[in-house]
């Protein structure tokens, strides 16, 4: 199975043994071995997830590199953090996937269908009503502006995170919208924390130290 | 009394027991417990502070957050650092601050004619009291000491700020060669004489 290593805080190596591994498209920086790059057009899901992928705006335009070697990847000097999956399903933003091992499935999924709150989530938030998941067992490398941190969650603790912060989260947890909405805000005097989402039940959220 | 706690050189925790601090409007990147965030109109400096500040552009926006639990903050990724204040004053540049404890006092101060050469503000922002602040740096932050025996030279363009018994004055390298477009791009720095501790950042603004 594809080997990750972190080489530094911003560089991730992967040794193959003859194996495949899914990379944000042209992340590659040099590699040792025989190793090949082609445009993934499935990504380890299937017609039908292709087709939602086009559709939803959710691009996630990998490449795959398969052969023997070891190949190290990097993106715009963002952080690279390795999250080890098992048979978990991983919820992050596309453009903060750097790369997932073949043995991942990676699908999309519409967050908007949980109610009205949600569309208004991703509306508010920018960061749209779809959300690239990951899920099985395998490892993969998420990006972040500054390191990612992990933030536990317990059903006795929930955490609010700030959706420009948010980088990924895995486990089994529920999100909504939270507003905090008074008379200042109306009088152009906002905090600039007027929305947040609270995550509660049992995983981990992942979140950077910059807000986009 | 809350806690500052830097996690990772880039996250400031802050530990809330039902208390109050002021932090940069939008630095909150996730919370534990329950938390109110309010724009702070007047920045915990009276309705003459807060009109000072407004004439004089040392603007800082900054919001309350008053709460029971743990709260995460971060700006643009930059490194962070705590400074513990026991009674003495801290002079720091607006823009270069985070969070400080909501029982500590700020204030405008007016630091001279230099401003106007470096680019950087004629005021200056004094935090005084019992507390800690919160700071951000390009790169990491290093702290200077400054002795009657020693006194130190920065680039404006480093300087993040200052506290102790200093005096700030201004020093000029030109010569022939700046006139004819020839500088060394060092100019002019600040000097800083007495006792106490000047906070630079391994990286110039522009």
């Amino acid at each position: 199975m594809p080997q990750f290593t972190q080489v530094n805080e911003r560089m991730l190596a992967v040794t193959l043994a003859g194996e495949a591994v899914y990379t944000k498209r042209g992340s590659m920086v040099c590699y040792t071995g025989k190793v090949l790059f082609e445009r993934s057009f499935l990504t380890g899901g299937n017609v039908q997830e292709l087709g939602m992928r086009a559709v939803t705006g959710e691009g996630l335009v990998m490449m795959k590199s398969h052969g023997a070697g070891t190949v190290h990847y990097a993106h715009l000097g963002q952080f690279v953090t390795i999250v080890a999956l098992d048979n978990e399903m991983l919820y992050a933003e596309s453009e903060s996937l750097l790369a997932f091992d073949s043995r991942l499935q990676a699908g999309t999924m519409f967050i908007g269908n949980q109610g009205l709150q949600q569309m208004v989530r991703g509306a508010v938030s920018g960061q749209g009503l779809f959300t690239t998941t990951v899920q099985g067992r395998g490892e993969l490398a998420l990006l972040s502006d500054g390191p990612a941190i992990a933030l536990q969650v317990t059903p006795e603790r929930p955490v609010c995170v700030d959706p420009d912060a948010y980088v990924g989260h895995k486990g089994n947890l529920s999100s909504s919208f939270v507003t905090d909405v008074n008379w200042k805000t109306f009088i152009g005097q906002t905090s600039g924390e007027t929305y947040q989402v609270r995550f509660s039940g049992q995983g981990t959220v992942y979140i950077q130290a910059s807000e986009r | 009394m809350s806690t500052f706690q830097i996690n990772s050189g880039r996250l400031l925790e802050i530990t809330l027991a039902k208390e109050k601090v002021l932090a940069l409007a939008g630095c909150m990147v996730a919370y534990v417990g329950s938390m109110k965030f309010e724009k702070a109109i007047l920045g915990g400096e009276g309705l003459l502070g807060a009109l000072k500040r407004k004439v004089t552009g040392e603007g800082m926006s900054l919001m309350t957050v008053t709460g029971d639990g743990t709260l995460y903050c971060a700006h643009e990724a930059a490194q962070l650092a705590v400074i513990p204040l026991a009674g003495d004053k801290l002079h720091v540049e607006s823009s270069g601050l985070l969070a400080l404890d909501a029982g500590l006092k700020t204030d405008t101060k007016f630091v001279g004619l230099h401003g106007a050469v470096s680019g950087k503000g004629l005021f200056t922002t004094t935090i005084e009291g019992q507390g800690s602040v919160a700071v951000m740096a390009r790169g990491e932050l290093i702290a200077l000491a400054v002795t009657p025996a020693t006194p130190l030279c920065v680039d404006p363009q480093a300087f993040v700020g200052y506290k102790g018994q200093i005096q700030q004055e201004f020093v000029f390298d030109v010569n022939w060669r700046t006139m004819i477009g020839q500088g060394s791009g060092e100019s002019y720095q600040l000097k800083f004489t007495g006792q106490g501790v000047v906070f630079i950042q391994g990286a110039e603004r522009d």
